[in-house]
């Protein structure tokens, strides 16, 4: 066993040897070489010679300061025709010593690491920027559909609103009774898809807004069967409604959403329903409506119904596909932000039942102010749209109203004070005039009048500005005649 | 002739070893392949005033997020050139940190920045306001492209000036 230790030295500085193929170079201060051990061309130093000039190579990896530098390490150097290497240098008198060790394996080795790291990092980075990109896009698209969405409405609401207003002054003619009924439901039906895609939009912008009131179910069901009733009827589907018998005869709710939820549930249910027909219930506790929608159609499967409320979807199989595939995405977000949940009870080929329920407190005492005339009551209303003003004046005078109308704030404020209205109607948006600076103007002065805003949509972002608090009542166009001349009973009508 | 160090400094794959290979080499390389430790080349310069120096290049690998650059390289520097890619806002805020650091080893020796990639223009990033918000008055700011070349002379034949200014 003598002489073992050095054996295995021996082996291992072979293998080393045979590694790191060390050059090992010894320079005068002129970098001409003086002595050497090792293979140079490895290192791209073909045919070494005494007084070689290494300048070349050496000068660059060589410390300035030659007086303090005593030993100097470099790792992993990649020079011009050499394999990377780590370079040891020291300093000798009147010159230096230089070792350089082939790095070429473990260069490669951190080389595969690195590249991949570095290559992942931009892979994220680029996947960043582009879902920051989309998300943009996708903004702007929603602020250009609500955008758009707005300015459908008011239209619509005309077309409506003049339908409705040519069905009673020809009660009796039965032909353009029919007629006039057909595009009162072609517009409603756009209306309430506008409203879907408007939501949409908006509840990507930010949360939907609510503005509930004292409202009677049995109004709002009416309308719904008025709209629904002919498309269930030409395909031979029925479509009841059960009320329970404790509903209390007012709720405090927001009409136009509840409305615009039921339309779409219940449109649905007709739209996927071959025969058979369509049940809606409702029942009412503890201060929460209750409301079921059921149908005898071909049911949905567990994978569709899982993404049934997603947007823009339309379950496959259903070869009607029709609509925006909107209704029930905008549902739920209406629905909860009504302080619920919509849920599916579905089983394939036995009908679905859609559910929810909603804060709806019971309103106590009587209709206020229903009953009470407004016969000679002095309204002044305001609206930038010339077609709904005429609309409007139109209701009102068919209640014994007294009619003023303005489409500009100067012109509202100068009528208001010659005429000393009962009611001022305001829409927010007065051309380029802003409602809300006219209700504070004429709330400023010794009040003699009721002041309103009609404003154009439930879900305007205008709404969700401050209004000053001069306000007797805050409506939301689209407005019926019915409602519009009930709200102001409320406020202005002569009881008893 | 003298011969002056002047370090690579930037983020990973903002150009550093492309603004070389096109100065040095006059080529360029579409595929990325990140450098590990140092490269070391050198280049002749000829200066405005009739004079030359020569450019010993260190490209040091860039820094990313796991791995910080390795300062022991920045040894002996005459000045250092400042990379930043003009499609990653991030890449230059990288540049002027990493100014401070060098400059707190290498104290006030001449530097330049180069916003790199200008080819691409429909994904730059670096508009006024940005290079303005990172505060880079006094400055010597260049343009290149390692891909067609444009700015890469320009940028290292003024480091160079100011080397020899400062001597
Ligand atoms: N279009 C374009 N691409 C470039 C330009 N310069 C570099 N690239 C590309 O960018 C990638 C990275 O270039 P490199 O030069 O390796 O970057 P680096 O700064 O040395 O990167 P590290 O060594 O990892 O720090 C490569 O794919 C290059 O082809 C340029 O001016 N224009
Ligand atoms: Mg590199």
């Amino acid at each position: 066993m003598s002489g073992g230790l050095q054996s295995l030295r021996q082996h291992i500085n072979r293998i080393l040897t045979r590694q790191t193929r060390p050059l090992y170079l010894v320079v005068d201060d002129t970098l001409r070489l003086v002595e050497w051990r090792g293979d140079g061309s490895h290192y791209g130093l073909e045919s070494l010679q005494a007084g070689a000039p290494l300048d070349e190579r050496l000068a660059p990896i060589l410390p300035i300061d030659e007086q303090e530098t005593r030993a100097h390490a470099w790792r992993f150097v990649q020079l011009a025709g050499a394999p990377p290497c780590h370079v040891h240098v020291i300093r000798l008198d009147g010159g230096w010593g230089v070792a350089m060790l082939d790095a070429g394996a473990e260069h490669a080795a951190q080389l595969a690491q690195q590249q991949s790291t570095h290559e992942l990092l931009l892979l994220r980075r680029e996947r960043e920027a582009l879902i920051a990109e989309l998300e943009q896009a996708n903004r702007l698209k929603s602020r250009f559909i609500a955008g758009m969405s707005h300015e459908f409405r008011t239209p619509l609401t005309s077309i409506i609103g003049y339908s409705d207003q040519l069905r009673e002054i020809r009660p009796d003619d039965r032909e353009t009774q029919h007629h006039l009924n057909a595009v009162g439901r072609g517009a409603r039906y756009l209306l309430n898809l506008v409203e879907n895609l408007l939501d949409q939009a908006r509840s990507e912008i930010g949360p939907l807004q609510l503005h509930p009131g004292a409202c009677e179910l049995a109004e709002i069901s009416t309308e719904v069967e008025q709209l629904l009733r002919p498309v269930a009827g030409q395909r031979q589907l029925s479509l009841a409604w059960w009320f329970a018998s404790d509903i209390p005869a007012r709720l405090w709710l927001d009409a136009i959403r509840l409305k615009q939820v039921l339309i779409n549930l219940v449109g649905n249910a007709i739209k996927f329903t071959e025969q058979g027909g369509v049940n809606v219930e409702f029942d009412w506790q503890d201060g929460r409506l209750q409301v079921a929608v059921a149908d005898t159609g071909p049911g949905i499967d567990e994978a569709d119904a899982a993404v049934i409320f997603e947007p823009f979807r339309q379950t496959a199989g259903h070869n009607q596909a029709k609509g925006a595939g909107l209704g029930l995405t905008i549902s739920q977000a209406l629905v909860q932000a009504m302080g619920g949940e919509v849920r599916l009870n579905t089983r394939k080929g036995e009908g679905s039942r859609f559910e929810f329920s909603i804060d709806a407190p019971a309103v106590r005492g009587g209709r206020g102010g229903e009953g009470g005339s407004l016969a000679d009551k002095k309204i002044v209303i305001a609206d930038d749209d010339p077609d709904l003003l005429e609309l409007f004046r139109l209701w009102l005078s068919s209640a014994g109203c007294r009619v003023e109308t303005a489409r500009d704030a100067a012109s509202t404020l100068e009528i208001a004070r010659r005429v000393r209205p009962d009611a001022v109607i305001l829409d927010l948006d007065l051309g380029g005039d802003d409602g809300a600076a006219v209700a504070a103007e004429l709330g400023a002065g010794e009040r003699h009048c009721k002041i309103v805003i009609l404003s154009a949509a439930p879900n305007d972002p205008a709404n969700e500005r401050q209004l000053p608090d001069v306000i007797d009542a805050r409506w939301t166009k689209p407005i019926s005649r019915t409602e519009l001349l009930r709200g102001l009973a409320a406020l202005i009508a002569d009881t008893g | 002739m003298r011969a002056r160090k002047v370090c690579l400094i930037g983020d990973f794959a903002v150009g550093k070893t492309s603004l070389v290979s096109r100065f040095v080499h006059s080529t360029f390389g579409e595929q990325y392949l990140t450098t590990v430790g140092v490269k070391i080349d050198t280049k002749e310069v000829c200066l405005p005033s009739g004079d030359s120096v020569k450019l010993v290049l260190w490209d040091i690998a860039g820094k990313s997020e796991f791995a910080p650059i390795d300062t022991s390289y920045l040894r002996d520097a005459a000045g250092y050139l400042l990379v930043a890619d003009g499609t990653r806002v991030e890449t230059l805020h990288s540049a002027v940190e990493l100014q401070a650091s060098v400059e707190r080893q290498l104290g006030r020796v001449p530097f330049g920045l180069v916003l790199n990639k200008a080819d691409l223009e429909d994904r730059w990033a670096l508009d006024r306001n940005r290079l303005a918000a990172v505060d880079l008055r006094g400055w010597r700011v260049g343009r290149t492209s390692a891909l067609n070349g444009n700015g890469v002379e320009t940028a290292f034949a003024q480091l160079g000036a100011q080397l020899m200014h400062e001597t």
